[in-house]
């Protein structure tokens, strides 16, 4: 992130599905220190976020915090769906337990018809992903803690960094492998 | 006004406050003088004529400002003037004030002294020496003032013989907070000293430290000294205090004076020495023992307080040990006569020394051999006489070095104890053998024979020794047994008769000595607390280990009903473990810490390890050490808490108590090898079982358990290429061959498939098409991205033999039973999770499948019946115990969601079946919106597996939706949105190809949408 912020837009930090401490320890230590800091302006969760602990975490982070309802938050109450403009970018977030099938791309076209976002945000798959399909970008950050999903074999630890300017979008995808980070970038068009 | 200084009535606080008057007026006198130009005199002449003041003090004063300047004049040489002031300043005995003009003096001075490199030794006013002489004459001329402050008690108490008692202490109270409050005067001058240019390591070690220990002893004031060796710890560099440690930590324990309080020294001393440590690791002179330095002193001052303690409890250990002496009576108790009923008492204590016989002075031979604190002359001769004797059995142990158990009753001569100690050896010896047969150790032998059952304790204590020498493991866990029943046993006798006499002595008397003395153990817990952690950032964890001899020797020593005393152990004993994780429980006499913690505290001691094992960063994790660790934490567990009951305000606590536990739980599962893991995830589960926390904890355990399944499921891969394929290359290699492989099992890999799109995309491969599933491509993809996630975790597979694979086939029907059995009994607590969690282990169940099918020997014949009764039984739950409509909804979308994506074994009967379970108990729900919904949804379980496809399910789905829109709509026109997502349902059905849709149906849907919306 060596670009200066003006330049590169507003930073959107999407991530969700921690599951902990339910089904693992928490966020690996390497993403800790990447998220402390104060330069992301909007948080999206696709929910599971598990404890109250990494509900604190994510509200610490920026001020404008949107969080969907996950399959397993049965202990808070978000909502289910969530559409928001950030820029000139229009964008709606499920956690995608909903949409059948899970994380089909098609059903999830289907299902924000009623929003007509130019970007969709789901998660529950626990594998990151960005698509792009009939002009919308589809956008899964994958769990955050790496947490265990049952037809998963090896899930990793993974979130995204949307860097929204004027009418393109940067999007990191960082990855957690053996302790160290692995970012990966890539360019968005409207 | 400088005359007012004379006063003696003013308190050091407000005598402090007119100093500061008078201070601030000289200031203009002193730039008065300074400034040549505006007196026009010689220096030489003022300070002649100053001397010709009237009274002492002011004329002091004004002598120190005029010499001030004198100095800076440079006209004569700095260090006679000072040596002069000095001097002269004695002419003041009187301590409050002589205090504060040794204060003025340093104070006006600190700029004019020759030190090392500053102007005035350039100019021949003398060196550092002579800086250092000055400052530490006016420190010693200081403490002599500051200790005859005490004489005023002495007078007045003389003189108030007959007044009230009270009077006297508040007197006394009084004056030893006054003389507390200038200890700052007194302390500046250290301060100064250690701001010296001059004062190197080297000034320090060799002059400075041994001229303020010299001065300080000839002051015979435990408050005095007590305030100045903290002083010293504080003031001077921390590599100075490195490199003078020895001189240090003799002074300090050489001090007798029962006023000094050690434990506060050595707190801050270790501290810093901490802090040091962890700011600059590397730095640290390696040739500096300081494990060993502060251990042999440690040593001494544990036995100082023991002692301390046992003769505060004299009477009661007395009647402890006659009693244990008669009962057993193999001695007589004839001989002894009242002083060696206090040297019986010491004895019992432990007497812990370093034995300074031995040579050793490495790191690893630190040997602690337990001497009876009689004569040192009978200490010695007890050595010499048994070194032979003993070191020839001892050696047999491997023992090397270790002196004799020597801890033993009084009124025995040394031929007597030969003896014993020979019998102790003997004894050592049939306890190995016995265990060698039988793993058992022979406490209860030991306790049925008179004999050896008098020796109960000595061979106690033997154990602890050779515990602390001795390298094998074998021995090693035989012997903390051994201590821990001899402890316990021990600890019982001591504390019934503790009691006993308790009850009998006078008891005000008896409280003040014991609250005395339990903040003795307390402070001395805290010193060691500090050492252990110091030695942390210091050493390796062999080194480390050692350390827990030293709070062990307390805490068999002490009565542990205490809860300070608790807290104190508990802290020392968390410490580690916030270190080195588990590896703690490697340490020599840790267990036995731990076990000696009292019943109360067990619950607490639970909960600060396992806070502490999340802290920790060394995560390693052995299984032997997991199944030890609940040893001693399995008390949390069996608390019972009814988090149902409206007046239970823990809940909070018992909340964040799970996580921590879950947490915990992670940590020790965090293991790559899956025997391990499975052995301590049972483990877990089984001291789980029984308590209130299971309800709460299983959720986690099956999904660590579903992990493991998965884990096993993979094994799979790469037994299937190598079986296909004779040899293995790299992981690209995998593409071609499992293209074809994969084929084979098209359903089974269905998972995969579903996978393999988001991967697909992921590449930036951004086909619009490429959720259809079931091309070769993917396969292809999918197949080189499951090998290429675990390639890794192949080569950890690679011996894996068909015994072994037999032997995971076992783990995971056991993990199937166990998580069914478990998960009935909870159902009705959380049926929510219980549902998901019943078809999360439906969908293992599932993919195990391909872990049969890869190994045909295996024997796994009704995982298909397994799979669909983790599918019926949520079913169940859905109809007993979840009520709410939003969760009900909530409910069959899920089971749709995992229904249709991710179980594929069921015969299609059987998946009819629960589809239409599910369809059924869509229709059912409340709210027309959310029957409609539902039903939608449902329509997919008939359509996203090509197995059990089947348009016309679909179709009818869609119709039962339509009926019940259109019988909505008679009785309420809201509902007519639906139609839209109707429509929706079959746009997607029609796109996909569903060819039952017909174009008619289709055509009036969008007509009566259009009608309604436009």
């Amino acid at each position: 992130m060596g670009e200066k912020v003006e330049d590169i837009g507003e930073f959107v930090l999407i991530i969700g599905d921690f599951h902990s401490p339910m089904r693992n320890l928490g966020l690996p230590d390497c993403f800790k220190d990447l998220l402390k800091t104060d330069k992301i302006k909007h948080v999206l969760c696709t929910g599971n976020v598990g404890s109250s602990e990494n509900l604190e975490l994510l509200k610490n982070i920026a001020d404008s915090v949107h969080i969907a309802q996950g399959d397993m938050d049965d202990n808070f109450n978000f909502p289910e769906e969530i559409s928001l403009n950030i820029g000139n970018f229009k964008i709606a977030l499920t956690h995608g337990h909903q949409i059948i099938p899970w994380g089909d791309v098609n059903a999830l076209m289907h299902w924000q018809k009623k929003y007509d976002s130019d970007i969709i945000i789901y998660g529950h798959t626990h594998k990151n992903s960005i698509t792009q399909y009939e002009g919308k970008y589809f956008i899964n950050p994958g769990s955050a803690t790496g947490a265990f999903q049952p037809w998963v074999t090896k899930p990793i630890p993974s979130f995204i960094l949307m860097a929204i300017a004027q009418n393109s979008i940067v999007v990191y995808v960082y990855e957690e492998k053996n302790g160290k980070t692995k970012v990966e970038m890539s360019e968005l068009h409207k | 006004m400088v005359c007012e200084l004379r006063t003696s009535h003013l308190s050091p606080k407000y005598y402090y406050e007119l100093y500061m008057l008078v201070f601030n007026e000289l200031q203009h006198l002193d730039n008065f003088i300074s400034d040549k130009k505006k007196h026009k005199k010689k220096i030489i002449d003022i300070y002649e004529s100053v001397q010709h003041a009237g009274n002492i003090i002011p004329r002091l004063y004004l002598l120190i400002i005029v010499g001030r300047n004198y100095i800076k004049n440079k006209d004569i040489k700095a260090k006679y003037i000072l040596k002069d002031l000095t001097e002269l300043c004695k002419g003041v005995q009187h301590p409050l004030r002589g205090l504060f003009l040794r204060y003025f003096l340093i104070q006006m001075c600190k700029d004019r002294i020759p030190d090392s490199g500053s102007e005035y030794e350039e100019a021949g006013g003398g060196n550092i020496d002579d800086a250092f002489d000055f400052l530490l004459t006016n420190f010693y001329e200081s403490l002599k003032l500051w200790s005859r402050m005490n004489e005023k008690i002495k007078v007045n108490s003389t003189l108030a013989k007959m007044a009230d008692e009270n009077i006297i202490n508040n007197n006394k109270i009084k004056i030893l907070k006054d003389k507390m409050d200038v200890k700052m005067l007194v302390g500046s001058i250290l301060v100064r000293m250690s701001q010296l240019e001059g004062m190197t390591k080297q000034y320090y070690i060799q002059k400075c430290l041994p001229k303020i220990l010299n001065n300080l002893f000839s002051i015979n004031d435990g408050l005095i000294q007590q305030y100045i060796f903290e002083s010293i710890v504080q003031v001077f560099s921390d590599e100075c205090h490195i490199y003078s440690l020895p001189t240090l930590l003799n002074a300090i324990m050489k001090t007798d004076n029962s006023l000094v309080d050690f434990k506060s020294i050595l707190i801050t001393l270790l501290k810093r020495l901490r802090c040091f440590v962890e700011s600059n690791k590397l730095d640290l002179p390696k040739e500096i023992d300081i494990f060993n330095l502060f251990y042999d002193h440690l040593v001494v001052y544990v036995n100082k307080t023991i002692n301390v303690y046992g003769q505060k409890n004299k009477n009661s250990l007395n009647m402890n040990v006659s009693d244990y002496m008669n009962s057993n009576s193999s001695h007589n108790m004839h001989n002894n006569n009242s002083n060696n009923f206090i040297t019986t008492t010491t004895t019992t204590t432990t007497t812990v020394n370093n034995n300074n016989n031995n040579n050793n002075n490495n790191s690893d031979n630190n040997n602690v051999v337990i001497v009876p604190n009689q004569d040192i002359e009978t200490i010695k001769k007890n050595q010499n006489d048994l070194k032979g004797s003993s070191n020839k059995n001892l050696s047999e142990h491997e023992q090397t070095g270790v002196g004799p158990p020597a801890f033993h009753t009084s009124g025995i001569n040394i031929n007597d104890y030969t003896n014993n100690s020979n019998i102790i050896n003997k004894d050592y010896q049939n306890d190995i053998r016995n265990s060698k047969n039988n793993n058992n150790n022979n406490i209860n032998q030991n306790s049925n024979t008179p004999r050896h059952s008098n020796l109960n304790i000595d061979s106690h204590y033997t154990s602890i020794k050779s515990n602390g020498e001795n390298k094998n493991k074998h021995n090693h866990i035989l012997l903390s047994n051994n201590n821990s029943n001899n402890n316990n046993s021990y600890n019982n006798s001591y504390n019934n008769s503790y009691n006993n006499s308790y009850n009998n002595s006078i008891r005000s008397n008896k409280i003040i000595n014991e609250e005395e003395c339990t903040q003795n153990i307390v402070k001395m817990l805290q010193v060691i607390y500090e050492f252990i952690f110091l030695c942390i950032q210091l050493y390796d964890d062999i080194t480390i280990s050692k350390l827990f001899i030293l709070p062990y020797t307390i805490v068999s020593n002490v009565n542990m009903n205490n809860d300070i005393i608790n807290d104190e152990v508990i802290n020392i004993i968390v410490l580690p473990f916030q270190y080195l994780g588990l590896n703690t429980l490697k340490g020599n006499n840790m267990q036995t810490l731990l076990n000696s913690i009292n019943e109360k505290h067990k619950k607490k001691l639970g909960f600060c390890i396992i806070d502490a094992i999340i802290e920790c960063k060394n995560k390693t994790i052995a299984y032997e050490e997991v199944e030890n660790i609940f040893n001693f934490i399995y008390h949390m567990f069996h608390e019972q808490i009814n988090i149902y009951d409206v007046f239970n305000f823990e809940k909070n606590t018992f909340y964040s108590n799970c996580e921590k536990l879950c947490k915990f739980y992670h940590i020790i599962t965090n293991i790559k090898d899956i025997d391990t893991k499975y052995n301590v995830c049972m483990l877990f589960l089984k001291h789980v079982k029984n308590g209130s926390y299971l309800i709460q904890l299983l959720p986690t355990i099956i999904f660590s358990l579903l992990n493991i399944v998965n884990t096993i499921s993979v094994i799979r891969m790469y037994n299937f290429d190598k079986s296909g394929r004779s040899h293995i290359g790299d992981s690209n290699n995998y593409d071609g061959l499992t293209n074809v492989s994969e084929k084979k099992e098209d359903n089974l890999l269905y998972e995969d498939v579903t996978f393999n799109n988001e991967m697909n995309h992921n590449d930036g491969n951004l086909d619009p098409n490429s959720h259809h599933q079931n091309t070769p491509e993917h396969h292809e993809y999918s197949e080189k991205i499951n090998s290429n996630d675990s390639a890794t975790d192949y080569a950890t597979f690679e011996n894996i033999d068909d015994n072994k694979i037999n032997h995971y086939n076992l783990y995971v029907k056991n993990i199937f039973k166990c998580i069914h059995s478990n998960l009935l009994l909870v159902k009705s607590d959380i049926p929510l999770l219980a549902f998901k969690l019943f078809f999360y282990t439906a969908v293992a169940v599932n993919n195990y499948n391909q872990f049969i099918v890869a190994h045909p020997f295996l024997c796994f014949n009704n995982l298909e019946a397994i799979c669909y009764e983790f599918i019926t039984q949520p079913l169940i739950v859905y109809e007993d115990d979840i009520n709410k409509t939003t969760q009900q909804f909530n409910c069959i979308f899920w089971a749709v969601g995992i229904l249709s994506s991710y179980i594929s074994i069921l015969e299609s009967e059987s998946y009819d079946n629960v589809a239409s379970k599910l369809t059924q108990n869509a229709h059912k729900l409340l709210k027309k919106k959310d029957q409609c919904l539902s039903l939608l949804c449902c329509s997919h379980l008939y359509w996203e597996n090509k197995k059990y496809r089947n348009s016309k399910k679909v179709i009818e789905c869609l119709q039962k939706c339509l009926k019940t829109v259109e019988n909505s709509l008679l009785s309420n026109q809201d509902s007519m949105f639906l139609f839209l997502y109707i429509l929706q349902k079959y746009i997607y059905y029609y796109e996909a190809e569903n060819l039952e849709i017909q174009i008619d149906t289709l055509n009036n849907l969008i007509n009566l949408c259009y009608d309604n919306y436009i």
